[in-house]
């Protein structure tokens, strides 16, 4: 899951050396912390976040097996 | 364009299937290439996939393979500076949505001409709104109008007493 959002996200930026993904999980929920590079988060996030919402899409077609729910965030 | 051109991959066909077949290998859907097609003037790729998991594929409402879609679309222009607006199809689930689309409009549009009274449809998104307009367009003393704000919205379908629907 990591490094699909990790594919995806590189994808989208210009500074692809920053981009760090952090997963944590707990009984319900998966979380995965986006890091990257301050001029990048419109180009992760995109207009009304259409993009982050994209994304969020394409990771729960692999969350969804898991069974748990899956957030998605940026730092 | 010449044939090395073509080998070497640097026409807009090949880039795209490039693309395409890079972000499948990512997430594990082991799909087929049914080949290009053109559909309103945007370039369709039409994929088969066979197994179980086709559901998770498509999502619901086809949300799956849109997402995928605009993050590709997304991805050639940053790649290739490609502008394509390209479409996917799996098992030719567009189509068929396509078709039903069509005709849940000409039914909703045959009501209102009978009972003159107005239908409204049940929220699409922006791509199954527009196929619902363009169709009850080409009809007479028909008009239609979405309601709401946001990704998705109903369409008000209402008899028009002007020929043109307006």
């Amino acid at each position: 899951m990591k490094e699909n959002l990790a594919f995806f996200v590189r994808e989208l930026v210009e500074d692809k050396e920053s981009v760090c993904i952090d997963l944590e999980e707990d009984r319900e929920t998966i979380t995965l912390k986006i890091r990257l590079a301050e001029k990048d988060r419109g180009a992760v996030i995109g207009v009304n976040g259409k993009r982050i919402k994209a994304l969020k899409e394409v990771i729960h077609m692999e969350g969804f097996k898991t069974g748990k729910k899956v957030r998605l965030e940026v730092i | 364009m010449s044939l090395l051109q073509k080998l070497m991959g640097t026409d807009e066909d090949s880039k795209i299937k490039k693309t395409v077949k890079s972000v499948f290998k990512q997430i594990g859907f082991d799909v087929k290439y049914e080949g290009f097609d053109e559909y309103h003037n945007r370039k369709r790729l039409n994929l088969s996939y066979e197994k179980d998991d086709v559901n998770v594929l498509v999502g619901k409402n086809g949300k799956n393979i849109m997402a995928l879609e605009f993050l590709i679309n997304i991805m050639l222009k940053n790649r290739y500076s490609l502008e394509s607006h390209l479409m996917l199809d799996v098992n030719q689930y567009r189509k068929n949505k396509d078709v039903f689309l069509k005709d849940i409009a000409l039914k909703a549009g045959e009501e209102v001409l009978k009972t003159r009274k107005d239908v409204i449809l049940k929220p699409l998104n922006p791509y199954e709104r527009k196929i619902v307009h363009t169709t009850l367009k080409k009809i007479k003393y028909v008009r239609t109008k979405s309601l709401g704000k946001g990704e998705l919205k109903k369409i008000l379908v209402s008899y028009a007493h002007d020929e043109q629907g307006i």
